[in-house]
């Protein structure tokens, strides 16, 4: 009978006990959902991890493992599996989207298997797999070529082009976002496993371990990375020794390798200080012929120059002469009437006759004159020479007499001899002398009697020769002689000029001849002397070259040197699951759905909490008479709990049931597939945590056990007696309002009552406000997801960040070129070049790696729109400033202020002060100008981007730069915004889900809260339809209260939510991102909105029973 | 034309297959300023006349006239207005609005009366006037009955109903009460129907209206009526 009572009692007030069934199935489920996906996630990554037998610990050496170290890893008796692996990180270029940096790993593997997807495995060593991932842009058959930019990778890997035949999935490589390279200071894009012949070295880059049974504890808990920790000490203690071992072999071998490079330099520094000495001098020699050959040209031009004036001043003059002598002819020509030539021709005739006359009477008179002339002369000089001889003659007599006169007296023989020689001598001489004497007068007694016999015409001019040539000259005009010589001085004089015009220009043309082979020389020689410079250019610039060389290759060994102190030490790096990027990334974000999974439920459970104690209040409060009644009949107090226990047990029943299933099937699905976006899983392993289902359904039973316990127990504490009476309404007092009589006058009726009840029925007045209050927070924590982490990508990407194009460099060597290429002339459009390198950073001896940007601090602010993360103050980058992101700072424990070590990108250290800390939602960022890095670093600055802002877009940029050389890459940022879109939107689902339950929620509680407001009224309500209010003055009435709680108790929700929403925001950060805590004011606007709608519909909804309540049954008297 | 008309009224409630007879083809008159006393034993149908009477609930056969006004098959817009116009009720628990004071009790069916009486008056008249600004809880039984009747007056309704006004009284106190009634009916002319199971109030009464099991028994005029005062019981 008695448990009769409480089913009937269930059928009776079945929308009581529907809506408490509803509570117990939203808390229930999202509690349930929430704490099973991250079991589930856990779990599937459990088993994938197992099975492919993810390692537990990595080592990794600055000198790499030889095997010695292999050797002594195994003999550690706690490592079950020791797996040495080689590896190497090569560049490849993928058609239409640059150079990418892969990781080749040996095939053959033990440890971290993967799982084949597609294709085969390589059989030959040229094929190869790589692992599927976010930027896989290969098909199986595609050829990659590898190579390595500083060195040969033929001296790393065997061969360099690989055939893909196959597609993998490793459970090493789980998230999407692969670590950085070894190579630069880049991220991996993807991982390629080729058969291990391929891997030339003899060293093993790093060691994978599997630690004896670690498998015991799930994975990403605390006690397997304890565990592991604990046996990695071990490890390093153990293996302190070895680890020094590969060092010192290297040491040795470098060493030597530096000496003889050494050696190898002075070498050749020798040799080509020699060779340049030698062009030296050549050039020298060179340079002095050519200096001679100029000056002999120079000369030479003078010479002609000289010439021409010459020449030139001649033929002023013959032009001169020759115009006279034309004058002439032509006027002698006009004169005559013929030609010059006829004309001379007759005066040669009549002139030679002349002559020929002349002749005759030359002759004539030669004849007589000169043989007169000639006998005279004769005579005179046959006198002259008789006269001469007379004179010897009598100089010889003298001299005879002498003689004679000597011989006389002489008596010596000798003397004798000789003086009759003289004597001889002398006599001969005067007969010769009078011979000569005799016959040259002979000779001229023969001409003295010639003489008289000539006729001497010496006169000339009566004899008839000259007659005839003086009729010639009256012909001629006075004298041919002269009129021939005039003439022939003409004509000849015309001849001759002609003739020396002829040979002015023959002499001209020479000197032009002369002028071009000097021109021709003076060009040969240019030529000559332009070798001769480039010859010198050559040389000078292959001195400089050549000094460079030397300074660097000395900079080198000296840097060789210095380097070989500074090697680091021969420690290894124990590393645990914690540093495999794709285990932590999933350990946290399990961590977060847990914590999630314990928050959020948490609010969603108060506020079912609420909702159960009102309605069972409600309820027992009904039952008053029925308890009275059940206490007079001499039921026990337990009897009676345990009656309303049950109905309240059987509502937690059913609502747990339902709220399980629903949890345990659709949210860990609905989470899990959208992990899926971000991480590459493996298949969803459903599991069935019985410990959180009984968790669940004990503790909500528990409070519904213990809240309708206490409901009850407290009716209890009236007698029987009291029960069965009408409930003693409460006291009515004044309300503190009233005191304010001008406010309180002015309010209607209804509103009276209203203020009235809602300060009377304090506890229902706080619970309403509270369930109120609970939903509107709920929404707004749900819109505020939403916001703050909708919202991130639109300002990162078009507020802080403001470019929308990266151009990725190769090198920079022709950056001007590319900058010049994607000038613009509009005034929004920047470019401005970067340095971006993955920096190491230390701070308190921690370690950590950030991506540093140096470039130009004035063209920073045109891409950049920095914040300071605390006051939002516009943060410039200046010559002084370091500029760090927000996450990071957090995360190391930095304010502004502090020092830090930067590493540059050689890897050179130095101290720096953050100046400022910047807003930054992805990812760590330090920025760091130019001036300030070089001031640093010391070192010159190579550009590896240029970050554009260009209005006409993405393909405008890579039109510019078609077929430029030395850009590898060039990426737009709608596409990166379309990614981090995608992943950003994950959570939106988790979001959509929230709101969703809080609004049902919402709608359930306000329901609630309505039916109980009339069915404790209902004798009121009755009353006022007695006296003859009409239907919508009893709504107002009643309903006035209900918008007002409404009203107050959204209002608090919204603060509420705000708190909620920090704290929840702080709790599902993840590493690289940082989420703002951020609202929007239509998020505010539409949690109010919402909550009050639905006030709205369910007074709408409480009209029907109002109407209903009977005025008969409900002021039936208790009698 | 009488007052109040009721023909052939019959109330029948059906629950399955079983008919329970409230009413049974009940006839009577009421003259204007009439008090009626309606007397019967428990469940003899007298509050469900006067809950038909009242508006509160409909006749299932029947006529009923109220002023030359006919209610028998009013809708319930209509009985609403019926009901604030034409009605004042009271009863036997008082039924006030625990959260208003004793005048604002009063206010709230002045509010909406067309030509009600000033609230303070009508206090006075029922001798509250000291306590106008008291809360039930802070009131007597006397005192909140007195306030449920200055209520049901102040509307200056036709025609006052009370459900056994002194059924949760002492003998002195529902004479207080009573004495009240019987002014409004004396001096101010209305027509009050009075339902008790009291015989020795009947005196009072200028119509005695005996009802049992839904039927009516006898209609008895009183020349004389008593003041209440003078009864005894």
């Amino acid at each position: 009978m008695f448990t009769k009572d409480t089913f009937r009692l269930i059928k009776r007030s079945l929308n009581r006990f529907l809506s408490l069934v509803s509570i117990v199935i939203i808390g229930v489920g999202f509690m349930m959902g929430l704490l099973s996906t991250s079991i589930i996630m856990r779990n599937s990554v459990d088993k994938y991890n197992i099975d492919s037998n993810l390692h537990d610990i990595q080592l990794f050496s600055p000198y790499g493992f030889c095997d010695e170290d292999i050797e002594a890893i195994k003999k550690v008796d706690f490592i079950d599996g020791v797996f040495a692996s080689k590896m190497q990180d090569v560049i490849i270029d993928v058609e239409d989207n640059g150079e990418k940096i892969v990781r080749l790993r040996e095939l053959e593997s033990d440890v971290n298997k993967f799982e084949l997807i597609e294709g085969r495995l390589p059989m030959k060593a040229d094929e190869a797999v790589y692992v599927v991932g976010e930027f896989a842009v290969f098909e199986i058959g595609d050829k990659i070529t590898i190579y390595l930019e500083d060195s040969d990778v033929t001296e790393v890997i065997k061969n360099t082009e690989f055939t893909i035949v196959g597609k993998v999935k490793s459970s090493e490589y789980m998230s999407l976002f692969l670590s950085t390279s070894l190579l630069k200071n880049l991220d991996l894009d993807n991982v390629f496993y080729i058969p291990k012949v391929n891997f030339i070295s003899d060293y093993y880059t790093t060691v994978y371990l599997s630690v004896r049974d670690a498998q015991k504890f799930q994975t990403t808990t605390d006690e397997y990375f304890n565990y592991v920790d604990k046996k990695g000490e071990d490890l390093e203690i153990i293996t302190l020794d070895q680890q020094d071992f590969l060092k010192e072999k290297l040491l040795v071998e470098i060493e030597n390798e530096i000496i003889e490079g050494e050696e190898l330099f002075q070498e050749r520094k020798a040799e080509g200080e020699k060779e340049l000495e030698a062009a030296k001098m050549e050039l020298e020699d060179a340079n002095l012929m050519l200096i001679l050959a100029q000056m002999e040209i120079d000369n030479n031009r003078m010479v002609l120059k000289a010439n021409e004036r010459k020449l030139q001043e001649n033929e002023k003059l013959v032009d001169a002469n020759l115009k006279q002598v034309n004058e002439s002819i032509n006027e002698i020509e006009t004169a005559q009437g013929k030609s010059i030539d006829e004309v001379y021709n007759e005066i040669t005739a009549l002139y030679q006759t002349y002559k020929a006359l002349e002749r005759v009477g030359e002759i004539e008179n030669e004849t007589g004159d000169n043989i007169y002339s000639e006998i005279i002369n004769q005579n005179n000089n046959l006198k002259l020479i008789i006269n001469e001889n007379k004179v010897l003659k009598q100089e010889y007599e003298s001299q005879l007499t002498v003689v004679n006169n000597k011989l006389a007296t002489e008596t010596n023989p000798e003397e004798i001899a000789k003086l009759n020689s003289q004597k001889e001598n002398l006599q001969n001489r005067i007969n010769t002398c009078n011979i000569t004497i005799e016959t040259c007068q002979n000779i001229v007694d023969i001409n003295e009697t010639i003489l008289e016999n000539i006729d001497d015409y010496s006169d000339g001019e009566t004899s008839p020769t000259k007659i005839a040539m003086d009729e010639i000259d009256e012909m001629a005009g006075g004298s041919i002689e002269v009129t021939y010589i005039q003439m022939t001085q003409l004509v000849q004089g015309k001849k001759d000029l002609e003739a020396a015009k002829l040979e002015i220009e023959e002499g001209k043309k020479q000197i032009a001849d002369g002028k071009e082979q000097l021109d021709a020389a003076q060009k040969e020689l240019d030529i000559n002397k332009k070798e001769y410079l480039d010859g010198l250019e050559k040389y000078r610039e292959g001195l400089i070259k050549f000094n460079n060389e030397i300074e660097k290759a000395e900079n080198e060994l000296k840097l060789a040197r210095q380097q070989l102190k500074e090697l680091p030490d021969a420690q290894w790096m124990i590393l645990n699951r914690d540093y495999h990027y794709s285990s932590i990334m999933f350990k946290n974000t399990v961590k977060q759905m847990q914590s999630i999974g314990r928050i959020l439920p948490l609010l969603f459970y108060l506020v079912a909490a609420l909702i159960c104690m009102t309605t069972m209040k409600r309820l027992i409060d009904e039952q008053r008479g029925q308890i009275g009644i059940f206490r007079a009949l001499g039921f026990y107090k337990g009897q009676i709990i345990g009656k309303y226990v049950l109905y309240a047990f059987l509502a937690t029943i059913i609502g747990s049931l339902a709220g399980i299933t629903f949890g345990q099937l659709v949210f860990p699905v609905v989470i899990y597939n959208t992990w899926r976006l971000m991480y590459d899983l493996p298949e969803l392993l459903i599991s069935y945590p019985i410990e959180n289902m009984i968790i669940c359904f004990v503790s909500f039973s528990g409070l519904m056990i213990s809240v309708t316990t206490g409901v009850v127990s407290r009716s209890l504490k009236e007698t029987p007696s009291q029960l069965m009476r009408p409930k003693a309404p409460k006291k009515a007092k004044k309300v503190f309002l009233e005191k304010i009589k001008f406010i309180w006058n002015k309010l209607s009726f209804t509103s009276k009552i209203t203020v009235r009840n809602l300060f009377r029925y304090k506890s229902r007045f706080f619970m309403t406000v509270i369930g109120v209050a609970g939903c509107t927070g709920l929404l707004v924590l749900g819109f505020g997801i939403k916001d703050s982490i909708s919202n991130i990508v639109n300002i990162q990407y078009n507020e802080f960040w403001n470019y929308n194009s990266i151009v990725h460099l190769e090198n920079d060597h022709n950056v001007e070129e590319i900058l010049s290429v994607l000038e613009s002339d509009l005034d929004n459009d920047f470019i401005v070049p970067m340095m971006s390198y993955n920096g190491k950073v230390y701070c308190d001896r921690k370690e950590a790696t950030i991506t540093v940007e140096v470039l130009d601090a004035r063209e920073s602010s045109n891409i950049f729109n920095l914040y300071d993360s605390k006051t939002n103050e516009r943060l410039r980058l200046n010559n002084n400033s370091v500029i760090v992101s927000e996450k990071f700072a957090k995360n190391n424990g930095l304010k502004a202020g502090d020092f830090i070590i930067l590493e540059s990108i050689n890897g050179i250290k130095a101290e720096v002060q953050i100046s400022d800390i910047c807003k930054m939602y992805f990812q760590h960022y330090l920025y760091i100008s130019e001036a300030n890095y070089k001031h640093l670093f010391e070192e010159n600055i190579h550009y590896t981007k240029i970050a554009i802002a260009n209005a006409k877009g993405y393909e405008d940029v890579l039109e510019r730069v078609e077929g430029v050389k030395n850009i590898s890459a060039v990426t737009d940022f709608a596409s990166f915004v379309d990614q981090f879109n995608t992943i950003v939107e994950s959570l939106n689902i988790i979001i959509g889900a929230v709101i969703i339950t809080s609004g049902a929620l919402a709608f359930v509680v306000l329901l609630n809260l309505t039916q109980v407001n009339i069915s404790e009224r209902t004798r009121e309500i009755a009353t006022l339809k007695v006296i003859g209010l009409r239907d919508n003055e009893v709504y107002s009435y009643l309903f006035k209260e209900i918008i007002l709680l409404s009203f107050i108790g959204g209002l608090a929700g919204l603060p509420l939510g705000t708190v909620a929403l920090k704290l929840v925001m702080s709790i599902i950060e993840m590493e690289m991102i940082l989420f703002p805590t951020q609202i929007k004011w239509l998020s505010y606007v539409l949690s109010y909105g919402i909550t009050f709608i639905f006030t709205c519909i369910v007074l709408l909804f409480a009209r029907k029973p109002l109407r209903k309540i009977q005025m008969v049954e409900s002021l039936k008297s208790v009698e | 034309m009488s007052f109040i008309e009721f023909k052939n009224v019959s109330k029948i409630y059906k629950m399955g297959e079983v008919e329970i007879k409230a009413l049974d083809d009940i006839s009577f008159e009421v003259e204007k300023g009439e008090f009626v006393c309606v007397l019967g034993a428990s469940g003899a149908g007298k509050t469900t006349i006067l809950n038909i009477l009242g508006g509160m609930d409909s006749a299932t056969n029947g006529t009923i006239i109220v002023d030359d006004n006919d209610i028998s098959n009013a809708d319930d817009k209509q009985l609403c207005e019926y009901r604030r116009h034409e009605i004042g009720f009271v009863f036997q628990f008082y039924n006030l609005v625990q959260n208003l004071t004793a005048l604002e009790n009063v206010e709230l069916a002045t509010q909406i009366a067309e030509d009600p009486m000033s609230s303070k008056e009508v206090l006075k008249i029922v001798g509250l006037q000291d306590r106008m600004h008291n809360f039930p809880s802070q009131l007597s039984g006397g005192e909140q009955q007195r306030v449920a009747i200055a209520r049901a007056v102040a509307k200056n309704p036709k025609l006052l109903l009370c459900d056994e006004p002194t059924g949760a009284l002492d003998y002195v106190t529902g004479k207080q009460v009573l004495k009240v009634l019987q002014d409004m009916c004396n001096n101010h002319g209305m027509t009050v129907v009075m339902i008790t199971h009291n015989a020795a109030l009947a005196d009072m009464a200028d119509k005695v209206i005996r009802v049992a099991s839904g039927t009516i028994r006898d209609i008895k005029i009183n020349e004389n009526p008593k003041n209440v005062e003078d009864i005894e019981y």
